[in-house]
């Protein structure tokens, strides 16, 4: 009985362990994200909430120009355990040095950064945006649709006109 | 000798006989062919359309959900919670898997007699080069030059893809025009709503032209690009207001853009043809 018991409270931990672990998976909230990469080529993935920020990272990601980036430091699951708010989103080309760190430095000293605005010098690397249902439209090409049809067409006006010309031919040849 | 002059004329005669017997032969034999080329041609591209419409019996409060994007961003939250609301509506519903939309189910819409149409579908009136093209909706029937030549040759059926990089990979699929709306749907549609939730579906007005010239009520759909969840998000909302509240058109569009707003990265807005549609209710 004991042990059945104890097997049970086993099997619970367990569960409750791996479960615990498939949610320390990278996540996002947002339906648009971008990953960034710091000068130690850590990357974290930032979301924001601002149309405006997010042209900026697009841009950033277009032209592969190093910003400052960041936000509010707040807890996260994922590899770092924070992530920046995405509220609170900035890019900038200057700020003060008092909140310029690294991922990695954010990471590891965590309880100082929490709550308070830090950036980092990176590159956005990937941008992820849903992709519309749409598509495009490719003009019909005529010509390789009817190929068939002229070549078919061509070779019954040719037989056609060989047999007119045969038959003439004869005829003048018998006169 | 009198019977060799005999013979001689006869000869002739015989031999002429012969020859023109020979050139009505090869004179028919080239008629023959040239009527077998003609009849064969034109009966490939002989418009389907001249066939006779089928005539189902109207069936009362039907709406088909036609879920081309089943294959590309399937959503079956989207489907019950629709399905749900419909049912609560009163309405019976037909679903459409992606696999199932082909030219001859669109050719074949109209007949069906449904109150709503919900097209879940790609749609794009963009052209490859970039410049506009009439909004088109996606089939999930690939392309092929034996197939449909009529449609092809009269732009009701264009090709489309849904990417520049399919493309250039030849994935390819038939896409509906206006002009087949117009031309090649059988029958009409009874003061059909038609909800067209792809992209662009509003660009340009000729879709929505060829669907209300087609009989259907109003037409409501996206004036730009859109992502599948918000089109499904929106089309939730559009619903609740339009069938369960029994709100006009223009008040559920009004409703569902201050409950869900623009897309949030596309910014398209949804809207609806013709304005004279704006007080219709269920």
């Amino acid at each position: 009985m004991t042990s059945s018991i104890s097997m049970l409270m086993l099997i619970t931990v367990l569960w409750s362990r791996c479960n615990i672990l498939a949610s320390a998976e990278p996540t996002t909230t947002q339906e648009r994200w971008a990953t960034i990469q710091d000068i130690n080529k850590d990357q974290i993935k930032v979301e924001t909430t601002s149309d405006k920020v997010w042209a900026e990272l697009v841009e950033l990601y277009q032209n592969q120009s190093q910003r400052w980036i960041g936000g509010i430091v707040e807890k996260y699951v994922n590899e770092w355990g924070f992530r920046f708010n995405p509220d609170t989103i900035m890019v900038a080309e200057v700020t003060i040095e008092a909140i310029q760190t690294t991922i990695r430095g954010i990471s590891q000293n965590l309880g100082y950064w929490l709550g308070n605005m830090a950036v980092v010098a990176a590159r956005v690397i990937e941008i992820h945006q849903p992709q519309p249902v749409g598509g495009i439209v490719i003009p019909v090409d005529k010509f390789v649709l009817l190929a068939p049809y002229i070549g078919l067409t061509s070779i019954i006006v040719a037989i056609s006109v060989a047999s007119v010309l045969y038959a003439k031919r004869k005829r003048s040849q018998k006169a | 000798m009198k019977s060799n002059k005999r013979q001689k004329p006869e000869g002739m005669k015989h031999r002429v006989r012969a020859e023109k017997k020979r050139e009505e032969r090869i004179a028919l034999t080239v008629t023959v062919a040239l009527l077998i080329a003609i009849i064969f041609v034109s009966g490939l591209l002989i418009p389907p359309m001249l066939k006779q419409p089928s005539t189902n019996s109207p069936s009362v409060s039907k709406v088909a959900i036609v879920d081309h994007l089943s294959l590309t961003y399937s959503n079956q939250t989207f489907v019950e919670t629709t399905t749900n609301t419909l049912k609560q509506a009163g309405y019976a519903v037909d679903y459409y898997r992606g696999e199932e939309v082909t030219v001859e189910f669109y050719r074949n819409l109209p007949a069906h007699n449904y109150a709503i149409i919900i097209l879940r579908v790609h749609s794009s009136a963009t052209q490859s080069t970039g410049s506009e093209a009439p909004v088109t909706l996606f089939t999930s029937e690939r392309v092929s030059t034996t197939k449909h030549v009529y449609e092809q040759m009269t732009d009701q059926l264009m090709w489309v893809s849904y990417s520049g990089e399919e493309k250039e990979k030849g994935i390819e699929y038939f896409g509906i025009s206006p002009l087949f709306v117009t031309q090649s749907m059988r029958g009409r549609f009874q003061n059909t709503v038609i909800i067209m939730m792809g992209c662009e579906g509003l660009e340009n007005s000729l879709m929505a032209k060829a669907f209300v010239e087609k009989g259907a009520k109003v037409y409501i759909s996206w004036d730009g690009s859109v992502s599948a969840s918000h089109t499904d998000t929106a089309t939730t909302h559009l619903l609740q207001h339009f069938l369960i509240e029994r709100r006009t058109v223009d008040e559920s569009l009004l409703e569902t853009f201050k409950e869900v707003g623009s897309d949030p990265v596309y910014e398209s807005l949804l809207d609806y043809y013709p304005v004279e549609a704006c007080d219709y209710a269920i």
